[in-house]
């Protein structure tokens, strides 16, 4: 098994999910916004409320309480887990098992920030997550949640006029994947480097035919075309 | 640099997600990464504190902390053989250090490259790639163009967390001292006065140290993560990779395959995932590649076996489980089977008995029935007040009290006129008898003359309420205003103006000691003044 970060979920239909959860680095930068947010949020509560005196200094100090334990209950609750920090990093809250996160474990991964927060700037917060294999902090451990990373959108890509040629031999999926990424790839690759791993697919290319070799420049659009065939075009 | 020999999963992902498989790269190579840093760095840190002893710790620790590009080096080094499967002993780390110090651009990163944000992403160039001058530079500005932003964020939240976990350390240290002790250090610290202890330095010393030894090799192992993502994106790693397995396929199956068989693919090339290929495709596959882009669960059963977990399955007590739940039916009469006429019955025999004995009973249980209701008619004085009915009975049996609150309120115990005696009392000076005799007036006149059923446990307040449904509202108001005086006075020791004393005297005759009728009558034109004395 290669390394990587992502773990499985499997339904009960037979299909694994693959979940990416994200490590410190990118949770600590979606966390600086939201507490610039919350700052921001406090400093018109307390300008605000300033001109009702000592009664207005009570207010926004129950204000910026509520603000700072239930700001994130109420975006991971109702806003898909993703506070705005959060969704500026593509990042959400769930369960483990990726369901939706549940209202009491929302509420206890953000009550245990408290411990989290000890002793010094979420120290073990920060101890936690390098320990942890899903870079959970103590709060999560507890709430039985993670923070994972939105699903990567791969850019979208204009339609290829290259002719399509049916595979020479069946494909597996892997290998039908792969040809599909390369074409998906094809315009952030230089045109040598293109070349050069298509010529790596020659084997299948060469496949029933008489041909030892592949003319330069000539892989890489035959690959194309295959992986235009396998992409859904059969002229 | 064999792409076979990769250790990690290479995929295309987004630069955060890249930073996070650094992090378990280390989690996974601790061992091998962590044991020859340590010897490093504590090594050189012990040095640097014998070198700069007392009172100069912060120099060692400003080397130490210059030094870095050192260990940036060696984590490095182990890191990159670790993803192209080469275990390192420590010993071999070690051994290797002088190279690393030569040959890696050291001394520049120790002097002007020692604030570039972007660091850590650049070591691999100059180490790894041991690319230098306007190549390093042309290769540089192209694997930055994407990637620096992230990586010169990742450097700013990696020296964040460091100090976070030196901080905490000491926090933590403080922690389990007694509060004396710790406000003494803080003292210590942070002013001159107190001399504080050496070893604080040193412990402060050895945190850092220790920051250093722990957060480094995530920050390189990102660093280089980052590197490798950025070179996954130029150059396609992952489908060459794919590529080259697609052909190690091809070029076993033309070796090894009858040329009859191929007609069989050809034939496959109708559908594009033929089972037969797909078959070849898994016997060949000896590596488990399948598993990074197949979406499906690694734990697929074959279908027998399969069958055999679904029958397990079926046959848990999830599934079958019986409960036996009890509850009264309504028999069905109607239904009830005839019995065989010649057949002897014993029931059929005494039907006729039993009949004849039901009427009776059903007779004798009216009667009672008529009996019952007839008693509890005649005996209805001895119950019915148990369900609270205000009767006259009752009323009949009402004592009027002999005393309320201490006072009198006997009739014949008031002299004949009262406003006279009360005026009289009042010019003596004598407030309190005075307002006292007036307030004992209207009680027992409430109680003889309005008939307002007083209790010798009533309070003031209890008589204003209870008279307020039985007497005028004129009369009430002005109960009300005396009540007030009085209580004010006997409580309070406050006795009313003279003006005030002067219009109850005058409302009294008006509108409190007069016949029903009349007041009646009044009642419909209800007196402005008496209601605000007080």
């Amino acid at each position: 098994m290669t390394l990587d970060t992502l773990y499985q979920v499997n339904t009960p239909e037979g299909i694994s999910l693959r979940l990416s959860p994200a490590g410190p680095v990118v949770r600590m930068l979606a966390w600086t916004i939201d507490i610039l947010i919350r700052l921001g949020i406090n400093a018109v509560f307390f300008t605000a409320l300033a001109f009702f005196g000592k009664t207005g200094l009570g207010i926004a100090l129950i204000l910026s309480f509520l603000l700072e334990w239930f700001y994130p209950v109420y975006f991971e609750l109702y806003k898909k887990g993703q506070t705005p920090g959060k969704k500026m990093f593509n990042l959400y809250v769930s369960m483990e098992d990726a369901s939706p996160i549940s209202p009491g474990a929302s509420i206890i991964r953000n009550l245990l920030r408290f411990v989290d927060f000890l002793p010094f700037l979420y120290g073990f917060g920060f101890i936690s997550m390098l320990l942890t294999k899903r870079f959970q902090r103590l709060g999560d451990l507890v709430a039985g949640t993670v923070v994972l990373h939105k699903s990567l959108n791969y850019p979208t890509i204009e339609e290829d006029k290259t002719k399509a040629i049916s595979p020479p031999v069946a494909l597996n999926l892997n290998e039908q994947q792969a040809l599909i990424r390369f074409q998906q790839r094809i315009p952030y690759l230089t045109a040598e480097r293109a070349e050069e791993l298509a010529q790596i697919a020659t084997p299948l290319l060469l496949k029933n035919s008489n041909e030892n070799s592949i003319e330069n420049k000539q892989a890489s659009s035959r690959l194309l075309g295959i992986a235009n065939w396998i992409m859904g075009a059969k002229h | 640099m064999n792409l076979n020999e990769i250790t990690a999963n290479i995929r295309l992902r987004n630069p955060w997600e890249a930073i996070d498989l650094g992090f378990s790269m280390v989690q996974k190579w601790w061992l091998s990464i962590y044991l020859p840093l340590a010897l490093l760095t504590f090594g050189i840190a012990s040095v640097l504190y014998l070198i700069f002893p007392k009172g100069n710790v912060w120099i060692a620790s400003l080397i130490f902390w210059w030094l870095k590009p050192l260990y940036d080096r060696v984590i490095l080094h182990i890191l990159s053989h670790k993803l192209f499967n080469d275990e390192l002993s420590t010993w071999q780390v070690l051994k290797a250090l002088p190279s690393l110090i030569w040959n890696t651009g050291l001394f520049q990163s120790l002097t002007f490259r020692r604030f570039s944000l972007s660091r850590g992403f650049n070591l691999p160039i100059w180490q790894l790639e041991q690319l230098r001058g306007s190549r390093r530079s042309e290769r540089q500005s192209v694997l930055h163009q994407i990637a620096h932003t992230y990586a010169a964020w990742l450097t700013i939240v990696m020296v964040n967390i460091e100090i976070v976990i030196v901080i905490s350390l000491f926090g933590l240290f403080m922690l389990f001292l007694p509060e004396k002790t710790a406000n003494d250090f803080f003292v210590g610290m942070f002013s001159n006065k107190v001399e504080y202890e050496r070893w604080i330095d040193l412990l402060n010393y050895l945190f850092y140290v220790f920051a250093v030894t722990l957060i480094h090799p995530f920050y390189i192992g990102a660093s280089f993560a980052l590197y490798i993502n950025r070179r996954t994106q130029l150059e396609a790693w992952d489908i060459e990779l794919d590529f080259k397995k697609l052909a190690l396929r091809f070029e076993t199956l033309a070796r090894n395959l009858i040329p009859a068989l191929l007609c069989v693919f050809t034939l496959s090339l109708l559908s594009t995932s033929s089972p037969v290929a797909a078959d070849e495709a898994t016997n060949l596959d000896t590596t488990s590649e399948t598993q990074v882009t197949e979406f499906l669960s690694d734990e697929r059963l074959p279908a027998e076996s399969s069958k055999q977990v679904i029958k397990e399955t079926m046959l848990t007590k999830e599934l079958n489980d019986k409960q036996t739940v009890t509850y009264w039916v309504r028999k069905d009469t109607a239904k009830k089977p005839k019995n065989d006429p010649d057949k002897f019955s014993f029931a059929d025999f005494f039907e006729p008995f039993a009949k004849i004995m039901g009427f009776i009973i059903e007779f004798a249980l009216w009667i009672l029935v008529a009996i019952v209701l007839f008693l509890l008619f005649y005996f209805r004085d001895s119950w019915l007040h148990l369900f609270n009915i205000e009767r006259k009975a009752k009323k009949e049996s009402y004592q009027a009290p002999e005393v309320m609150f201490g006072m009198d309120v006997r009739p014949d115990s008031l002299p004949d006129d009262i406003i006279s005696e009360s005026r009289k009392l009042w010019d003596n000076k004598q407030h309190r008898e005075s307002l006292s005799l007036l307030y004992r007036g209207a009680l027992i006149r409430l109680i003889n003359i309005e008939h307002v059923q007083l209790k010798d446990s009533f309070t003031e307040g209890d008589v204003l309420k209870h008279s307020q449904k039985k007497i005028s509202e004129a009369k009430h108001l002005f109960l009300d205003n005396l009540t007030n005086n009085w209580k004010m006075i006997a409580y309070a020791h406050r006795h009313p103006t003279n003006e005030a004393m002067e219009q109850l005297f005058n409302t009294w005759v008006s509108d409190f000691a007069i016949e029903n009728v009349l007041s009646d009558l009044e009642s419909n034109t209800p007196k402005k003044d008496g209601s605000k004395d007080e």
